[in-house]
């Protein structure tokens, strides 16, 4: 008998072990990791970005490092999963090994905020460690993004580029179907609808005239800003609810689910990357400006060009977002990574090659006017339609802890309802706002 | 032939279990022989504790690790909170849960038996040193050299609805074939299909180094019987892999329950309709989407939990019948 | 079927199969060399019209030799770590008789239905506390510790063993040890070559590990290093060059196959089909 005692304490011992290694790791531990100010000459400092942003960063890394031959910027690329980056930055903030500069997205924000994970950059900037750049001088909405929901006085990250969606159409197929109506900026999201479902029947199928809006149910920088023409919501911060099922909401998702087996073709439950704009054979698609540069360099030898989103009752259904860049708290080398941020959001310097490599949008009212982005050689021709998006587009709402998440997982579970199963429209998103509220319930209420 | 049984297959009767050998009196029942015992016993330990000391503090601590953390609230990034039975009883209210449990069954019930029936045939195929035949044995090998993401791309566009290789050559014999991977009722198959392609390498191999051993005396023995050469791949080479077979068995439940849940999560996302959503993903959503680290380690305790009862139950079963027989 | 046709059918048999396993490789093959458009073009052109040699240039110039001997410090690191361990373990539980090698057994097996990325962070958090970060020790240790699928192969390849073999030794008086690695090892080389191969591969494409224990560019492996070109919605890199990428992580494992099949073919006589 005692040799089985023995061994049932052994394994409890170990048992409260782990679970201590864990947390203890997993907590904060202030005394240990703390950042600090450091030098800037002479530095190294590490920026972590998502792999599809890496060769950009690189190229700015790179002109940085001209500029200022004694600092270095050591580009490393995450990975494009979300769910990697997560582990990649826990690991990195359980070892005390943060990048000092890394890529931050409004559905991480909030838990890095609350977590003590991103340094807090408002004091910094009204300091002057952007230079002569103030907080005010960014788009509000933009910076919105970044303060934390219960801290909005403080700001987690600049974002890099004033990104909103446009209508990308391609003429050369508008043609070769003999349709001669393009996109308008007066269109109604109808006459898109209309035009879309012209194109798709004129081509047999060959064509999809406009790549589904909703995506495979997810897309919320496309569904959010039509919800809300509408006059709907899909999270109210005061109230702390979501109203993807209200009658204001259904009304859109009717027409946004209206376009699948018409003007979009049939409905895909992953994205398909060659029902793309740049694959060629999609004449109209709802897309983030981020998507110029592919498909300038993908769609050579076609007519294509951009517009801005069609209206509902008159309001914009523009919806917009960028990720941004953040300072860890533990860096120890936080000087170096302000000055790198200051060269990065300078119009004269950093944001000449992020416009002139990633085409960004200098999140300020002075780089929107000013910029070198609008000389971009056509196609497309309007690109400056991005200008004045940005400054009315709708942004991605910021919800707490991960319930963004499970918003996403909601409305793609109910899309496929209605459209492979027949579910009525009302319910499927009645029960979809249901699941959503209920997470928000338990993760507000804690 | 018919009344002499396969000879290799004795030698291999009881895969997973040590049997004493044979010709050897009893090592307990002389004072001598206990000794014996304790020295075969001390140097079973010499030769193991290298791998157990790497496996318990690499692979069991972690998994003790990961595993206490469905009785804690956890984020990723903040301090896990001690939150008791509330994941437990969370699981038994979820009917997600109960779906995604369903898919995980449906995987390996669909995905195991044709994996190893299929990596055998193909293993005995190539199994052939006609001249070049190594160049295109490399070919067997290709689908585990890609990477589980570069292959998933791939399929999603073989099994594409308009255009999708898979699809024209169905057109070809004049079926219409489905929107295969955005379809309730195609989705889990089309999925099965490429598991078990990206599966069948590791089987080929075990088996090839499996038939390396099977005995060549028993088919010339058979030869002169004049069996036909499928009736000896069924009753003589199948039996003499059967321990191959065993592991392969268990690597493949493995893999099906666990592992290739990152196929799905490229391919379809779980989706339509939660139709390949298995255990394995919606945990690995809990944990990295919903990031709820603490639910999803209930969810995989509870997959571990309910396999180590079916395990148990079927030796309960066995038992039984051989103590009636 | 009349020996005359056999040959013939066998060669075609193998044939076919193996390219319609291979489908996806030859895909992978022909998009490496596809141009920017062509790669996301639609209808996909099966080949491409001018091969872009360009594409293996621009993945190559994300590659150092620094990063490819990283890669085979790791690799074999695991590999060879694996070997010394696993061997004699399954030998243990293979001949030697002992009370507790079922209880052992099911200890290797039940981990396996832990999934990986929950037991990912906790294995880091051990890892750390080890202090081997930014370390091939952290790299190569805790992976060449997964040796579940190691032992079990060598075990059940050693279970077959002709128990009269090893009882002739033992009877001579030869020790464990010795049987081992006179008579056991020797006889082991198809399991050894199957297990080189799978293993060698599987070190070789890992990612997320190398990823968060050793980001360090003087431990950084192929995978990791190769990352950027992984692509993503906004990349500016064509995807065709991400397939490069991958087409040359693939040589090694592939010299590694073609190198290793010897050991597991040789011999061959008869299965039933001959």
């Amino acid at each position: 008998m005692t040799s089985r005692t023995t061994r049932i304490r052994a394994a409890a011992v170990l048992l409260t072990a782990t679970a201590l290694t864990v947390s203890a790791c997993g907590g904060n531990d202030p005394g240990t990791d703390e950042g600090a100010a450091g030098e800037v000459e002479g530095s190294t400092i590490v920026l972590t970005t998502i792999t599809g942003l890496a060769p950009q960063f690189e190229q700015y890394a790179d002109a940085y490092m001209d500029a200022f031959p004694d600092r270095t910027v050591e580009v490393r690329s995450s990975t494009d999963d979300a769910a990697e980056y997560s582990q990649q930055l826990a690991t990195g903030r359980i070892s005390g090994e943060l990048p000092d500069v890394f890529f931050n997205v409004d559905f991480l924000a909030d838990t890095l905020a609350t977590n003590n994970v991103t340094l807090d950059l408002a004091p910094g900037i009204e300091e002057g460690k952007l230079g002569d750049l103030r907080l005010d001088d960014f788009l509000p909405q933009f910076v919105g993004q970044y303060r934390p929901l219960d801290n909005p006085e403080q700001v987690t990250g600049l974002p890099v580029s004033a990104d909103s969606v446009g209508l990308f159409y391609n003429k050369t197929l508008f043609d070769q179907y003999g349709i001669t109506e393009y996109p308008e900026a007066d269109w109604t999201w109808d006459d898109m609808l209309r035009v879309g479902e012209q194109i798709t029947t004129a081509s047999g199928g060959d064509v999809i005239g406009l790549a589904a809006p909703l995506g495979s149910g997810a897309d919320q920088i496309v569904f959010g800003p039509v919800i809300q023409a509408f006059g709907g919501f899909v999270y109210d911060p005061d109230t702390q609810t979501s109203g993807i099922g209200q009658p204001e909401a259904i009304e859109a998702w009717e027409l946004m689910l209206s376009a699948f087996d018409s003007a979009s073709g049939p409905y895909t439950a992953t994205p398909d990357p060659t029902v793309n704009f740049n694959a060629g054979n999609v004449a109209m698609a709802i897309a983030s400006r981020g998507g110029v540069p592919q498909v300038q360099a993908t769609l050579v030898d076609v007519d294509w060009d951009v517009q801005v989103l069609p209206t509902i009752d008159g309001n914009s259904t523009a919806g917009g977002g960028s990720y941004g860049l953040s300072i860890a708290q533990t860096s120890t080398n936080q000087d170096a990574a302000w000055a790198f941020l200051a060269w990065f959001y300078d119009t004269d310097a950093g944001m000449l090659v992020a416009q002139e490599v990633g085409g960004a949008i200098p999140p300020t009212e002075d780089g929107i006017d000013n910029g070198i982005w609008r000389d971009v050689s056509p196609p497309p021709a309007n690109i400056a339609i991005f200008g004045e998006s940005a400054r009315t587009a709708v942004l991605l709402t910021q919800m707490p802890g991960a319930t963004s998440a499970v918003l996403t997982e909601a409305t793609t579970t109910a899309t496929q309802q209605v459209i492979l199963e027949g579910r009525d429209v009302a319910e499927a998103f009645q029960e979809a706002e249901a699941i959503v509220n209920a997470a928000l319930a338990e993760e507000t209420g804690e | 032939m018919s009344t002499s049984p396969p000879l290799g297959a004795q030698a291999d009767a009881e895969p997973l279990a040590v049997r004493p050998a044979k010709g050897r009196p009893d090592p307990a029942r002389t004072p001598g022989r206990r000794r014996a015992r304790r020295v075969d016993a001390l140097t079973a330990g010499f030769f193991m504790t290298p791998a157990l000391l790497g496996f318990a503090v690499f692979v069991i601590l972690p998994a003790l690790g990961g595993l206490v953390l469905a009785f804690f609230d956890w984020d990723l990034f903040g301090t896990p909170e001690f939150v008791g039975l509330e994941h437990i009883q969370r699981l038994f209210t979820d009917p997600v849960m109960w779906q995604s449990l369903g898919v995980t069954a449906a995987f390996v019930l669909l995905g195991v038996i044709p994996t190893i029936a299929i990596g055998f045939v193909l293993a005995v195929v190539v199994n052939s040193n006609l001249p070049g035949v190594g160049v295109f044995r490399v070919l067997y090998f290709s689908p585990m050299v890609a990477s589980a993401a570069v292959a998933a791309v791939i399929w999603v566009n073989l099994y594409r609805y308009r255009g999708g290789l898979i699809n024209q050559v169905l057109g070809w014999l004049g079926i219409t074939g489905p929107n295969w991977l955005s379809d309730p009722v195609w989705a889990r198959p089309a999925l099965v299909i490429m598991m078990i392609w990206s599966a069948l390498p590791l089987v080929i191999i075990l088996y090839l180094a499996g038939l390396q051993r099977v005995p060549e005396d028993i088919y010339s023995a058979a030869a002169l019987d004049g069996a036909g050469k499928w009736r000896m791949l069924w009753s003589m080479t199948w039996p003499n892999v059967r321990s191959t077979t065993v592991l392969i068995a268990v690597l493949q439940a493995v893999s099906f329950i666990s592992g290739s849940f990152e196929i799905a999560l490229i391919m379809t996302n779980g989706g339509p309709l939660g139709t390949t959503q298995s255990l394995a993903l919606y945990s690995y959503k809990m944990a990295f989407s919903q990031r709820d680290i603490g639910y999803a380690s209930a969810l995989s305790l509870f997959q571990l939990v309910l396999i180590l009862l079916i395990v148990l139950g079927v030796r309960v079963l066995v038992q039984l019948r051989k103590e009636r027989g | 079927m009349s020996k005359s046709l056999y040959i013939p059918f066998r060669y075609t048999l193998i044939v076919v199969c193996g390219f319609i396993l291979a489908i996806p490789l030859l895909f992978m093959i022909s998009g490496s060399l596809k141009s920017a458009q062509e790669i996301v073009a639609y209808p996909p052109p099966l080949l491409p019209e001018t091969p872009i040699w360009q594409n293996f240039a621009d993945a190559w110039s994300y590659l150092t030799p620094r990063v490819i001997a990283n890669s085979f410090i790791f690799s074999l690191g695991v590999v060879g770590l694996q070997l010394v361990v696993s061997l004699p373990a399954a030998f243990a539980l293979a001949k030697i008789p002992f009370k507790w090698s079922t209880g052992i057994m099911a200890t290797l097996i039940v981990p396996m239905f832990v999934p990986g990325n929950l037991t990912l962070i906790p294995l880091f958090v051990v890892t750390f506390q080890l202090g081997w970060l930014n370390s091939f020790a952290g790299l190569i240790i805790p992976m060449a510790a997964q040796s579940a699928f190691a032992i079990l192969l060598f075990r059940q390849f050693f279970v077959t063993l002709p128990p009269g073999l090893i009882e002739a030794a033992r009877i001579d008086g030869a020790g464990w040890w010795r049987v081992f690695v006179s008579i056991a090892l020797p006889l082991a080389r198809p399991a050894l070559a199957t297990f080189v191969s799978i293993s060698f591969l599987s070190a070789w494409n890992m990612y997320i590990w190398p990823q968060i224990v050793a980001p360090n560019p003087a431990q950084r492996v192929i995978n990791v290093a190769l990352a950027p070109l992984a692509g993503g919605e906004n990349s500016i890199i064509s995807p065709s060059v991400g397939l490069a990428g991958a087409v040359i992580a693939m040589i090694p494992v592939l010299t590694v196959f073609i190198v290793f099949q010897k050991w597991y073919i040789k011999g061959v006589v008869g299965t039933g089909l001959e």
